[in-house]
């Protein structure tokens, strides 16, 4: 699962011109290390929504990897 | 010397600096279209201080959105309108600004329901009604987290600055420039809308005792939000208020419920749809505002607790709150119609419980040869300089069909959602 949420980070990284050779893990802070914003923040939610049937905001804040495996787990 | 705004760490004008600014200037723009948020407020001033009625205009309406409404592009840098007046102190400057009251007219753009952004022309008294002048708030520092060219940045900047305050500017800003500029600054108020606190608060690892007072506007307040701010901001009295460019600020409330206040008992009532009227007394002038035996339609549907207190349910209209702006779907359509890309498309809403919904386009290739992606991008590329970024869509879906109602109509698939603008 991991593997593929982060292909989703990436995916949204690549869309807005914000590609990084970051090295994604568990840890990493979607805000903090990956710079998105409400609106990257926004994407990342209905992606993963499509993919898990998960609005992983839904009743509260995610900041990092793990907490979004978490969500879905 | 006392500080008026601050731009980030490095930038900032004093309140004489301010005044220097103000006498040095020999014309000020009867259009404000700016990028930098001190030479709007700088016009700003100093157009009230002359009595000039003026107009404010997004920095980043596109030439052809400035034509939608009335106004050449070119002729902005042209209507300029002579400086008569010279302010001695920052005594003379608040005390000008706040005799002038009666003279100015403010027009400020907010989306309408034809598409075309309404016009709506505020007098400043009416616009300082809700502003207090109070020593206790003399050492009130504001993070300045609204557009200035909007009505929510004009009644903040007001406030501020009759009371002489500190003004931060943390709209649009990176959220660790944001945090960086509250601990630094040391600030006391925080005016903005939800999204804006659901940005931030992730970021914020330790109590900001500084913050005495919080105040939630332009969307619907997500009470899941709640905790986390008083968590991080725990010395905050938290309001949540509605106001709209039409009516300005009408009812706040410390939970979701809006409390009626007696002077509006009289002046609001609901329509056959649950949605909120409002007296025409209360309301903006506008040519393009529309009453039904003297009410405002508000198109925001509400839910009565009791006779003095409500809640709003949704919002009644196709609009797409994103963030607390909204976007209009046909005006988006229209543009990537002409793409060269699109041989029909739907715009539409998707909720989204980070930024209240996000802007969703499914489009029907002009060739259904083209690859997917080549159309995709094209109609990005193609939007880009033409609408203003928060209305552009952030998903794309080729489809090969749109649904349409038995009148022929578009399926609007918006998730109806509160929107209090």
């Amino acid at each position: 699962m991991i593997n593929r949420v982060v292909e989703i980070v990436r995916e949204i990284m690549k869309d807005n011109d914000k590609e990084k050779t970051f090295d994604i893990c568990e840890s990493t802070s979607l805000r903090r290390d990956l710079e998105f914003d409400s609106l990257d923040l926004a994407i990342l939610t209905v992606k993963i929504e499509d993919e898990y049937d998960v609005d992983i905001f839904e009743d509260g804040i995610i900041d990092t990897i793990e907490e979004i495996i978490k969500k879905l787990s | 010397m006392s500080l008026f705004w601050i731009e980030n760490s490095n930038v900032h004008f004093t309140y004489e600096q301010f005044i220097q600014d103000l006498n040095s200037s020999k014309c000020f723009n009867r259009y404000i279209y700016d990028r930098n948020p001190y030479v709007v407020f700088l016009n700003f001033v100093g157009n009230i201080i002359n009595n000039y009625d003026f107009e404010i205009l997004d920095h980043d309406f596109s030439k052809n959105e400035l034509k939608n409404i009335g106004i050449a592009y070119d002729d902005i840098e042209k209507n300029l309108i002579v400086n008569k007046i010279y302010v001695g102190d920052k005594k003379d400057l608040i005390k000008r600004f706040i005799d002038s009251r009666n003279s100015s007219q403010i027009i400020m753009y907010t989306s309408g329901t034809t598409g075309k952004p309404k016009k709506i022309t505020h007098k400043f008294k009416n616009l300082m009604n809700s502003c207090k002048v109070d020593t206790k708030f003399a050492s009130d520092v504001w993070a300045f987290a609204y557009n200035p060219t909007h009505f929510a940045g004009v009644q903040v900047f007001l406030q501020a600055f009759i009371n002489q305050n500190t003004m931060v500017y943390v709209f649009d800003k990176e959220t660790k420039d944001v945090i960086n500029l509250i601990s630094e600054v040391q600030i006391t108020r925080i005016s903005a809308t939800p999204t804006f606190y659901k940005k931030i608060i992730p970021s914020i690892s330790e109590e900001v005792r500084t913050v005495k007072s919080l105040t939630s506007g332009g969307e619907k307040f997500d009470q899941h939000l709640m905790p986390h701010i008083e968590r991080v901001f725990p010395n905050a009295k938290i309001v949540n208020v509605y106001a709209s460019t039409e009516a300005g600020s009408l009812f706040s409330t410390k939970d979701e419920y809006f409390l009626i206040s007696e002077k509006y008992k009289d002046k609001i009532k609901v329509s056959n749809n649950s949605e909120l009227m409002i007296h025409e007394s209360l309301i903006a002038f506008s040519d393009e505002i529309e009453f039904v035996d003297g009410y405002y339609n508000t198109k925001d549907v509400i839910e009565f607790y009791d006779e003095s207190k409500f809640k709003f349910v949704s919002r009644n209209s196709d609009f797409i709150n994103v963030g607390g702006y909204r976007v209009n779907p046909l005006e988006i359509e229209e543009i990537i119609l002409q793409s060269g890309y699109a041989r029909e498309v739907l715009v539409y809403g998707r909720k989204n419980s980070v930024i209240g919904n996000i802007v969703v386009a499914e489009v029907i290739k002009v060739d259904s040869n083209m690859n997917d992606s080549e159309v995709v991008t094209g109609v990005k590329l193609y939007l880009k300089d033409k609408v203003q970024d928060w209305k552009e869509p952030r998903m794309y879906k080729i489809v090969d069909n749109i649904e349409i109602t038995r009148t022929g109509k578009k399926v609007r698939k918006n998730e109806m959602d509160y929107c209090n603008r």
